[in-house]
């Protein structure tokens, strides 16, 4: 009797353990709940709750559900804790709207402002009338308040704000204007110019300024460090935007809704567009296959992405995004090697890897068309772009031409299996190869590198690094020889490059120092004639392909996979992905 | 020993990498920034004043606050785990009563055409790895959704269109892939192990006796064998459950389960040395929890155990 009461208690318990477990998911604070300072929206499963759940009930109701790989640390990503491309794609670049916006050719068009004019003395914008927020139902119109509040939450002298990046904005003295009328100034530079504790004058990449605006209303004595954990909202946890969508829910690991925002000046044709957080590629795949999704936001680019280019309904392209993929060559003092110290050693390199090969061997037909890079500062897709690297394009034999100029003991000929190696003023040609030892695609690439030079005598040790230790502990103290990495631009603008390129930059990972590179990306910063800047930031770029500290092999393709009926979507190079329209997205009638 | 693990873990795991690390990627990310990271959440101490920072935390914060995000855990936690609650506990109850039920049957009838056929599929569940089967189960049913328009299952998530608080039938077809993947694997850990132990207890002689006694096989077999074989399945299931709960990491990846494991490999990833801490924390005392449970079973199962 005892044993039946037990199991019958132990069975009760396991159901209610199971039962009471299925109520977690909602357990997040509500609008209601909301403390001051951290505002949360709508658990999404409560908002989700009237998702349509096939692609033709989805048609009908003007909603569109897409898989996104990563959860977020929260909305306001320009704190360091939450500065990831997922934030922007799941609901930032939807709700934040600011002066300009990047289309799908990679370039700046006006967005909330209807005109704006930069000078050496700084920059004047007018807002279109129709700039609004949408609170909660409400209408409040983008002003100049905004924009203040915005520079000096981002400008870096409140110094408790955890900004991952003040660029630009630390150039600006004041911003004025509490109407639909903002001027910006620039600081004014002392003799000696700018210096990297103080910044100043003209920024030359201007446009990225003010791109995503704060509520200045919304927020005002709210920690800007805890504001947006859950939700973009204001205080009370009404939904905040200026973009095509406001943030109607958010869960933890679930995924986010955005409903269309009635304020826009271009209100979007569909009513309500949802991520869901989906963590594994091929996961994504399945679930665009079976009709769970819509389309995948920025799938991590892999060969389990191929069934979708013959999947009916689905449309699979890729974009070449702003992606700087190359090889580092490290002059300082942690490179095993010195040879790396000499220019016909570094071009000998370059002209014995064929770079076709590799993107042919590693994206295949999922990126067709895409060629080689030639230049450290501009993209092929952009129009300044001038293929100044293209000189040391694949040829093996001028490679061991060069070699066999200052070397002794490696190959006649290029050979595949050659097994003789140079040595070059006593040094063997070896270098160490590292790279993130858990990204397939770099680990091809070094595979192919090292056959490729080993034909020509060059000896490549694989010297993979884990991912939480490659860019901390390796690339940043220029602990390597040669590193395959990539640098992310969010617009394509050549700016970052300063930091990366020039003598003792911040991110001069490489120790590369040309003074007279440096003298002309420095110029270049402050340069407000676009076209002069292009000329000074090619020079420099010329200066770098005779030397070579680089190796750039191409630009990263960005892929996107969508159903065909959903019309108006189109890819774009910058972080800002698919989402630059995503007010123009609709179901085919 | 609590203090010594605990430490020795946060040591590991604080010498894995830099947190910030990702940060660096950011060429427009300033030098500064990275220093000042480094004191506010005190990157540039030692690893013992770490430490020490963090058993204060636990201790006034509930497990203590995310490194990246500065948001509390246990929160996050507490909802990760109640989903893994409810994929384990349906994948274990089924792998239970089928692995169970069947490794009775085999042992009864061993040697017959269903005998072998079970252990064959014991064999094929222990040696398939979990994620390809998490994937083919995948394409099987969305193969199966293309061709016939049904939809069965999903393949990611724990809801779609209904809300998610309540069971619900969209629930269940969106944990059923894991749940099944889970299951096919317990399953074919606990069928073997049911077999292995009926057969040890069929050939003892108390059994003997009992059949001599006139007593009807199905009581032989139920009162006698049966009780008497759970045991070691007893030790075997809160060793596998205590485990699973900490986190099915492969399977609640492929599935995009929001559970513990994908935690746990997520907060790996970012080096977020506070998350991970408070999650084998939990999991350790998940562990000890189960392992006083068999503990206590014991006792119920052979009256000679006997605790005093």
């Amino acid at each position: 009797m005892y044993r039946r009461v037990w199991l019958l208690a132990g069975a009760a318990a396991a159901v209610l353990v199971i039962t009471a477990s299925a109520t977690a998911t909602t357990k997040v604070s509500t609008a209601a709940s909301a403390s001051r300072g951290t505002p949360a929206a709508m658990p999404f499963a409560k908002a989700f709750a009237q998702t349509p759940r096939t692609v033709a009930a989805r048609k009908a109701k003007l909603t569109t559900i897409w898989a996104e790989e990563q959860d977020i640390n929260g909305f306001n990503n320009n704190l360091n804790c939450c500065n990831q491309l997922a934030a922007g794609l799941v609901g930032n670049f939807e709700a934040l709207h600011g002066a300009f916006n990047i289309n799908d050719k990679g370039t700046y068009f006006l967005d909330l402002a209807k005109s704006a004019k930069a000078d050496k003395t700084g920059v004047v914008y007018v807002l279109r009338p129709d700039a609004n927020w949408y609170v909660g139902g409400k209408k409040v119109p983008v002003t100049g308040k905004d924009f203040i509040y915005t520079w000096q939450n981002l400008n870096g002298s409140i110094k408790a704000n955890d900004v991952a990046s003040t660029a630009g904005y630390d150039q600006i003295a004041s911003v004025t204007g509490s109407g639909k009328t903002v001027t910006v100034k620039w600081k004014t530079c002392p003799p000696g110019g700018p210096t990297g504790t103080n910044p100043c004058g003209f920024y030359a990449d201007w446009q990225s300024l003010f791109g995503g605006l704060y509520p200045s209303f919304a927020l005002q004595g709210l920690d800007f460090n805890k504001i947006w954990t859950n939700c973009i909202c204001d205080a009370a946890g009404k939904p905040v935007a200026n973009g095509p969508f406001y943030v109607e829910a958010y869960t933890k690991g679930q995924g986010t809704v955005l409903k269309k925002n009635p304020f826009y000046y271009k209100p979007a044709k569909l009513n309500e567009v949802d991520f869901k957080f989906i963590a594994d590629s091929n996961t994504q795949v399945q679930a665009m296959r079976g009709g769970e999704v819509d389309g995948l936001m920025s799938p991590t680019f892999g060969q389990n992405l191929a069934p979708l280019q013959t999947t009916p309904g689905v449309t699979f392209e890729s974009t070449p995004g702003y992606f700087y993929e190359h090889l580092d060559l490290q002059f300082g003092p942690k490179a095993q090697n010195p040879l790396l110290r000499s220019p016909w050693m570094r071009q000998a390199i370059m002209m014995g890897i064929d770079r076709q090969a590799i993107i042919n061997t590693v994206y295949g037909a999922l990126a067709k068309g895409l060629k080689p890079l030639n230049s450290a500062v501009y993209f092929q897709t952009q129009a300044p772009y001038k293929p100044w690297f293209k000189v040391w394009d694949f040829n093996a034999a001028k490679a061991l031409a060069l070699l066999k100029k200052h070397c002794t003991g490696g190959p006649a000929s290029p050979d595949p299996s050659n097994s003789s190696y140079w040595t070059c003023s006593g040094y063997p040609a070896t270098f160490r190869f590292s790279w993130t030892a858990s990204n397939p695609t770099r680990a091809n690439q070094e595979a192919i590198i090292e056959a490729q030079l080993k034909s020509i005598g060059i000896k490549i040790v694989a010297a993979p690094r884990a991912a939480n230790v490659f860019f901390a502990q390796y690339v940043s103290q220029g602990d390597y020889d040669i590193a395959d990495f990539a640098w992310v631009s969010p617009d394509g603008d050549p700016s970052g490059y300063f930091a990366i390129w020039s003598c003792g930059g911040d991110s001069n990972y490489l120790h590369f120092c040309s003074k007279k590179a440096s003298d002309l990306m420095a110029k270049s910063q402050s340069e407000g004639d676009p076209v002069k800047r292009a000329a000074e930031w090619n020079a420099a770029d010329k200066i770098m392909a005779a030397a070579v500290p680089t190796i750039p092999l191409y630009q990263r393709p960005a892929p996107l996979a969508y159903k065909t009926a959903l019309l108006g979507v189109k890819n774009n190079p910058a972080t800002v992905s698919a989402t630059w329209n995503i007010e123009d997205w609709h179901w085919k009638s | 020993m609590l203090i010594f693990s605990t430490f020795l873990t946060f040591a590991f795991v604080s010498l894995a990498g830099d947190p910030r690390q990702n940060l660096l990627a950011n060429p427009r990310f300033s030098q500064d920034s990275y220093d000042r990271l480094a004191h506010t959440y005190h990157l540039d101490a030692s690893i013992p004043v770490r430490y020490w920072y963090w058993v204060q935390d636990v201790f006034t914060h509930k497990l203590g606050r995310s490194l990246l995000t500065s948001q509390a855990i246990w929160p996050d936690l507490t909802r990760v785990m109640g989903h893994t609650v409810q994929v384990i506990g349906l994948a274990e109850i089924i792998a239970l009563v089928l692995g169970i039920a069947v490794g009775i049957f085999s042992a009864v009838k061993q040697y017959s055409i269903f005998d072998y056929l079970f252990t064959s599929v014991s064999f094929l569940g222990f040696a398939m790895p979990t994620f390809w089967l998490a994937l083919l189960l995948q394409i099987l049913f969305v193969d199966i959704y293309l061709k016939w328009n049904v939809r069965i299952f999903y393949t990611s998530g724990l809801n779609s269109g209904v809300a998610s608080n309540t069971w619900s039938l969209d629930r269940l077809q969106h944990i059923a892939l894991p749940v099944a993947t889970l299951a096919i694997i317990s399953f074919a850990l606990y069928s073997r192990y049911m077999r292995a132990a009926m057969l040890d207890v069929i050939s003892t002689d108390y059994i003997r006796t009992a059949r001599a006694k006139g007593l009807p096989e199905w009581l032989v077999i139920m009162r006698h064998v049966f009780r008497n074989a759970l045991i070691p399945i007893v030790t075997i299931t809160a060793l596998n459950l205590g485990g699973l709960l900490g986190g099915a990491i492969v399977t609640e990846t492929v599935f995009s389960i929001d559970g513990m494991g994908f935690y746990f490999i997520t907060k790996l990833g970012q080096l977020d040395v506070y998350a991970v801490m408070a999650y084998l924390a939990v999991t350790a005392a998940i562990i000890i929890l189960f392992n006083l449970i068999a503990d206590i079973l014991y006792g119920y199962l052979d009256p000679r155990i006997r605790y005093d």
